[in-house]
């Protein structure tokens, strides 16, 4: 697909799962953010703390990045059914945990708005054990249990870990008619959204997961989540044709599906966040979100129950 | 299998969410949100009606279904997930959208009488009527029971059967019982490339 390292067989089907390059991938997100910051509006603030997480993540890959394994590692197995590095087995890799010391080390303190310095102070003062529990906590899904400050510093250390971690081995990939797509078959996440690949993969679907950053493809015209496809909607805001949102009447849910062919430079985090106005026209119609952005967490209200 | 978690980020003003508990302001966000207007689309798989290559079509519509917007098809693309076409379409294909809104579109039955020159339009049940009875007339004078050799044969040569490609199977299967119990010999369709 356009972000790089979609293989294709001998056939030139495209691969059913794509892993770009992170570092690259964070370049892009940071200076789409900052694009969005650049056309100004009440939201310019919000992406430029997103991109300086962004920013963060790429510097700490530069410097210290995942070790890879010293002897050559067998290929993950992929079954679409159980994810090989889901939350419960990376969540004790010390990795995230130091590059969460890290952050809290390198986030300047100057100027910013005192809530971010309490946020800050406040995951200072969690012990290593507590971080875990919280940690595993809000990868499945309970935001609660670190709130909706801390989750983002939170998730940028964690889906730094496991955005190297899903990269360390090659995949064998083990095709399977009719199973679920509606999480990331490498580790399990919730995606951010879809996005419609430009060539050579040319309309394929990926969904890109929220936490290991790699992209899974899923049928176009088809539900992310309950995979029916007979109340699909498809809703964009005027002279937005990228971003789309596509709802489910059978489950309720929507997702953002984005197009790489009409916005090259496009991200799924940057562009979701970017596109809050669909979720919010969509709450009214009575749509949850079943995307996760990494740097926007819910608080808790009534409708967030699965 | 894990049960998806669905999340309402804009209720309450986003009170509660990361924007606002890290001492951002989600209203400014939000009162952006008015100036926009939502336009809604639906998109359906379909294959392409001209040849037997059968290849995979998303047709976009619009329209909300209760009628107050009048249902309407306005771009139609090659399916990228279809196993056989991958998302291709030949001229005539990517063309489609042109054939399906076109205003020279046959939308009812026309007859040209004999010597006429216009066409004049007709009923259905008039049509159907009309063709019945050519179909009668012809097969009573040229149906044969008997060939050369005594051999009962039942064969309607002189009219053929020109069917569809794309359809379903039990369309195809309805085309055949009809066209055959008719002793028709002569069938084709554009499948035959």
């Amino acid at each position: 697909m356009s972000q790089g390292t979609a293989a294709s067989d001998a056939c030139g089907a495209a691969s059913s799962i794509a892993r770009m390059d992170v570092s690259e991938l964070y370049a892009r997100r940071s200076a789409r953010l900052r694009s969005f910051a650049a056309t100004g509006g009440g939201m310019a603030g919000y992406f430029l703390f997103a991109a300086q997480l962004v920013d963060w993540q790429r510097d700490y890959l530069a410097q210290t990045p995942l070790a890879p394994p010293k002897q050559p590692a067998p290929p993950l197995l992929i079954d679409w059914r159980t994810p090989p590095l889901a939350a419960s087995v990376g969540i004790a890799d010390l990795y995230w945990q130091r590059a969460l010391d890290a952050l809290l080390e390198a986030w300047p303190r100057q100027r910013q708005n005192p809530a971010i310095v309490s946020t800050l102070a406040a995951v200072a003062a969690l012990e290593r054990g507590e971080r875990e529990t919280a940690a595993l906590a809000l990868l499945q899904g309970d935001i609660a249990s670190v709130g909706s400050a801390k989750a983002p510093f939170f998730w940028a250390a964690l889906s730094l870990f496991w955005g190297q971690w899903a990269r360390l081995r090659p995949l064998e990939i083990q095709e399977r008619v009719g199973a679920a797509r509606d999480l990331c078959p490498l580790c399990g996440g919730a995606p951010v959204a879809s996005l419609v690949a430009a060539a050579p993969a040319d309309g394929l679907r990926y969904l890109h997961c929220s936490l290991c950053e790699s992209a899974w493809r899923l049928t176009r015209a088809q539900c992310a989540v309950c995979e029916q496809s007979g109340r699909l909607q498809y809703w964009s805001l005027d002279g937005r044709k990228s971003v789309q949102s596509e709802s489910c009447g059978d489950c309720m849910s929507q997702l953002k599906i984005l197009h790489r062919n009409e916005t090259p430079d496009i991200d799924p985090a940057a562009d979701d966040l970017a596109s809050l106005a669909l979720d919010a026209l969509l709450e009214e119609k009575g749509f949850s979100r079943s995307g996760v952005n990494p740097f926007l967490f819910p608080g808790a209200s009534p409708g967030d129950a699965a | 299998m894990n049960r998806r978690r669905f999340f309402k980020l804009c209720v309450g003003g986003m009170a509660g969410s990361s924007m606002a508990t890290l001492g951002f302001s989600p209203q400014a966000a939000l009162a952006e949100v008015r100036a926009d207007k939502l336009a809604q689309a639906r998109i359906s798989r379909n294959t392409c009606p001209y040849c037997s290559v059968g290849c995979g079509l998303l047709m976009y519509g619009r329209g909300d279904g209760a009628g107050n917007v009048k249902d309407h098809i306005f771009h139609i693309e090659g399916d990228p997930d279809h196993p056989v076409s991958r998302g291709a379409l030949c001229p005539k294909g990517a063309g489609l959208i042109d054939f399906v809104n076109s205003k020279e579109r046959l939308r009812y039955p026309q007859v040209r009488e004999p010597g006429a020159k216009e066409w004049k339009r007709i009923t259905w049940s008039e049509a159907i009527g009309r063709i019945a009875r050519h179909m009668k007339k012809d097969r009573d004078a040229h149906f044969t029971v008997k060939n050369e050799n005594g051999v009962t044969v039942n064969r309607y040569q002189t009219t053929g059967m020109f069917a569809c490609t794309a359809s379903s199977n039990e369309a195809g299967f309805l085309t055949l019982k009809l066209a055959r119990s008719l002793g028709m010999v002569c069938l084709d369709h554009v499948a035959r490339i």
